[in-house]
């Protein structure tokens, strides 16, 4: 498939009684990068999990052009979406080369030897290219830095060979340097790319259309320059900011000034 | 250190091997190790060197079964040992863990001290039926528990749930046991708990090393499954694995092959907590190599300790869960040394 458009469509869910995500619908647009932005426990990470078909909401469905993911096998949905998540880390001894390669499992025959994957080793090698983690490949993955975790992960995302990428905060832990370089790399993939991000101006810099989350509810939904306002931000946030053309670039600089009283 | 995949199991069965022979040689009549191959060249149709008739009955019809027999077992507590470890994301994890040793103890000692008939049988037929059956409906006990109101199987859940019934298990045990007055019981109860290969016979054994060659096949090919869950459940999902259903035939699949060796062989130690920790030092933790090597190994330490248990003091056996435990301490206590050193 290629990069297909996501439709999430009166998505519904409650946790233990409590409405975590209240009849979110929007679109994102084929091969572009959508930004997540919302306060902590606005909801960003269980919409990334039901998009991912991790979790099944009570209302409502998730389309990937036509098709539902929560129809589908997980093998089926693991080959269409990869999913970056917060944090995760093993305690096991696994090389970098090997942790990669659990991205191709759903694509071998069930129960069979990673010979029944007969692309799988060159797409390990060209996901550990892309990500630019291939002098690390023999590497043990726990002495590894925070930054080059994170491109292992996406590396192990990219051997999965998906149309649609889902990241969750990829960028916390990382030095600035290594925040630019991720999602520099994750926007030449042409991958329907939906971000959580934490970070206003990264958000406006990377992203081209963006999603607000407040308390469950879907607060803002379109382009970064007509979502991205200080109104916007004074309420969902409770900072003032003011956004001017940046000096030297071709989007929005934000600026925040303070917390509203 | 990482052995090549290829070459790691070829070693591994050499020894297994090795082991075996010197096991079948062992005992009140040594048998030195050549006529031991004679006799079993000889039985396999591979060749008659000639062989004396007590040989023969001493390595073919004593020893074999109950060596091949221990060899099923503990190749099924490695390898089931190593699943449940990775399933549960805990490295204490054992084949015993939902309850199982204490379910078959519950049915053994019914048994043993109460004398009660199963299904006709009396006698080790019947220790063998209540030791599978109480295994089974202690694990019943322990999903129902674990599962609840929940419908899913929380690892967590289902450890805590395991210790639970256990408990009960045990206070159930100790009642009977020491209710009944007969000090003969109370022997005969604490030496089947610490386990024993004498009651092995040709059938039982051969029945006990298919449950662990089709057990072992089925979990290996599993491998890639278990690999998904290194990061966590939500990240195997992630890859493409049904994690609730895999779930489901893991832990079942692993309790019935467990239950198994416990009704033959009572509850041995120590050897499905070591050897997975032993294995993955020099395998490394992916289970396509894991999981079989892990059969292999169980199955040469359970040969090994359940020689010096029936030929270290003349004329005696001690139970094997004593030898294991014996071997089982220090060794872990190396393991843990090392780990702490390189964490």
């Amino acid at each position: 498939m290629t990069a297909p458009s996501i439709v999430v469509d009166g998505v519904g869910v409650t946790l233990g009684g409590a409405v975590v995500l209240d009849a979110v619908s929007l679109t994102c647009r084929p091969g572009r990068v959508t930004g997540l932005l919302g306060p902590n426990g606005s909801g960003k990470t269980t919409l990334l999990h039901t998009v991912a078909g991790l979790r099944r909401p009570a209302t409502g469905r998730v389309l990937l052009d036509d098709q539902d993911v929560h129809v589908l096998r997980a093998r089926e949905r693991a080959r269409l979406l990869a999913l970056v998540e917060q944090d995760a880390s093993t305690s096991l001894d696994l090389r970098v080369r090997q942790v990669v390669d659990l991205g191709r499992i759903a694509h071998r025959v069930r129960f069979g030897p990673p010979q029944s994957d007969p692309g799988g080793i060159d797409a390990v090698e060209r996901a550990l290219a892309t990500a630019r983690v291939d002098h690390l490949a023999d590497r043990p993955w726990h002495a590894l830095s925070g930054g080059e975790r994170q491109r292992v992960h996406l590396a192990r995302a990219l051997a999965q060979e998906p149309s649609v990428l889902l990241l969750d905060e990829p960028t916390n832990h990382l030095d600035l340097g290594h925040q630019l370089d991720f999602l520099e790399r994750v926007r030449g993939l042409g991958l329907t790319t939906v971000a959580a991000l934490h970070d206003l101006e990264l958000a406006a810099a990377y992203c081209d259309d963006l999603v607000v989350l407040d308390r469950g509810r879907l607060v803002a939904h379109g382009p970064v320059a007509e979502v991205l306002t200080p109104a916007l931000v004074a309420e969902v946030y409770g900072v003032r900011v003011t956004v001017e053309p940046h000096p030297t670039q071709p989007r929005p600089h934000v600026r925040w000034e303070g917390v509203v009283r | 250190m990482t052995l090549r995949t290829g070459l790691a199991p070829v070693l591994a069965v050499a020894v297994l091997l090795v082991t075996m022979a010197v096991a079948l040689g062992t005992g009140a009549v040594a048998v030195p190790v050549p006529d031991v191959l004679d006799v079993v060249l000889r039985r396999v149709g591979l060749g008659d060197r000639g062989v004396s008739l007590l040989d023969d009955q001493i390595v073919w019809q004593l020893r074999m079964p109950r060596v091949l027999g221990m060899a099923a077992v503990g190749a099924v507590l490695g390898c089931c040992g190593a699943v449940l470890q990775s399933l549960t994301r805990n490295d204490l994890a054992d084949p015993y863990l939902l309850g199982l040793s204490g379910g078959a103890a519950v049915g053994a000692v019914t048994v043993i001290v109460l004398g009660v008939s199963v299904a006709g049988f009396a006698g080790p037929a019947a220790v063998t039926l209540a030791g599978f059956a109480g295994a089974l409906a202690a694990l019943g006990l322990v999903l129902l528990l674990a599962v609840g109101r929940s419908g899913s199987l929380a690892p967590t859940r289902t450890v805590l749930a395991g210790v639970a019934v256990g408990q009960a298990c045990s206070a159930y045990t100790s009642l009977i046991v020491i209710g009944s007055g007969d000090h003969d019981a109370a022997r005969r109860v604490l030496t089947w708990t610490l386990g024993s290969g004498a009651g092995f016979r040709w059938g039982t054994a051969l029945l006990v090393v298919g449950v662990a060659v089709v057990a072992t096949l089925a979990f290996s090919a599993c491998a890639d499954h278990l690999d998904a869950f290194a990061f966590g459940e939500s990240s195997a999902r992630s890859l493409g694995i049904e994690v609730t259903r895999l779930r489901w035939v893991l832990l079942g699949g692993t309790a019935l092959a467990t239950a198994a060796a416990v009704a033959f062989a009572g509850t041995i130690g120590f050897v499905g907590l070591v050897v997975p920790h032993l294995v993955r030092t020099f395998t490394g933790p992916r289970h396509r190599l894991l999981l079989p090597m892990s059969a292999l190994v169980g199955a040469t330490l359970l040969v090994w300790a359940d020689t010096l248990a029936r030929s270290v003091v003349d004329g005696q056996e001690i139970p094997v869960g004593v030898v294991t435990a014996a071997v089982g301490v220090p060794f872990f206590a190396l393991l843990l040394r090392r780990s702490g050193r390189s964490a």
